[in-house]
């Protein structure tokens, strides 16, 4: 099973060298060359790709189309947004793990029976935090040049 | 006062979620406003809900007047796009 999905991992690495290689923007080289003489799938993809161009080419389609430069970076826009948001996800994750993890460590803590240490320091940081606020708005100002 | 062996355990079990839910929001919100997430999240956890109006107040206060230049409403000296109207205010 394993093994399965890994050659169709492989098969899809060389099929899409072959769309470059198709396209003029790659070289061949002897292992693909071997590959598709001896494996079916991709001897099948190659012949695909070939009909497919024949088929294109029917259509009177002009030989240099306009790229709209807009489109380009505002793919590469979204490409980047989806990126951002991908390691965000990730590193929400891992905080979420590590959240779990100090707060079932402090649940462990009350379980063992210093609740009330827990809770004094509760009520300690509700009455201490706000006296940081000066300080951190002081930071936030020096931050943005003021 | 009573010995925290005597508080119904359900309040812990409520307790714990809610600073749980907290950090994650503090800390997604920190990472989206370019803040230090780690240190803001973690900060989050540690209190409820005291330590979500400071950060609340030290990340959405604005002290010094700055007018966006395209929508004219007042936003951050160090902001690079303009939350309200989305331009480019300052260099990344």
């Amino acid at each position: 099973m394993l093994k399965n999905q890994k050659n169709h991992k492989n098969h899809k690495k060389i099929q899409e060298e072959m769309i470059d290689i198709f396209y003029g923007e790659k070289e061949w080289s002897e292992e693909l060359k071997n590959h598709l003489d001896t494996c079916r799938e991709c001897g099948v993809f190659w012949q695909e790709l070939h009909a497919l161009h024949d088929k294109l080419s029917c259509f009177d389609l002009p030989q240099e189309m306009e790229i709209d430069d807009r489109l380009i970076s505002s793919a590469f826009k979204k490409a980047d947004l989806f990126k951002k948001k991908r390691a965000n996800f990730k590193e929400s994750i891992l905080f979420l793990g590590t959240a779990t993890l100090l707060l079932g460590a402090e649940s462990w803590f009350i379980y063992l029976g210093n609740g009330m240490l827990i809770l004094k320091g509760q009520i300690l940081m509700t009455v201490l935090v706000p006296f940081a606020l000066p300080f951190l708005l002081k930071l936030r100002l020096a931050k943005e040049g003021y | 006062m009573h010995e925290l062996s005597e508080v119904p355990v359900y309040l812990w079990f409520i307790l714990v979620p809610i600073l749980l839910i907290q950090g994650l929001w503090i800390f997604q919100d920190a990472a989206k406003r370019g803040e230090h997430k780690w240190l803001w999240g973690i900060f989050g956890l540690l209190n409820v809900p005291s330590n979500l109006l400071i950060y609340l107040i030290v990340t959405r206060v604005i002290l010094k007047p700055n007018p966006c230049q395209y929508c004219g409403k007042n936003i951050r000296g160090n902001y690079t796009y303009c939350p309200h109207c989305g331009e480019k205010v300052g260099e990344a």
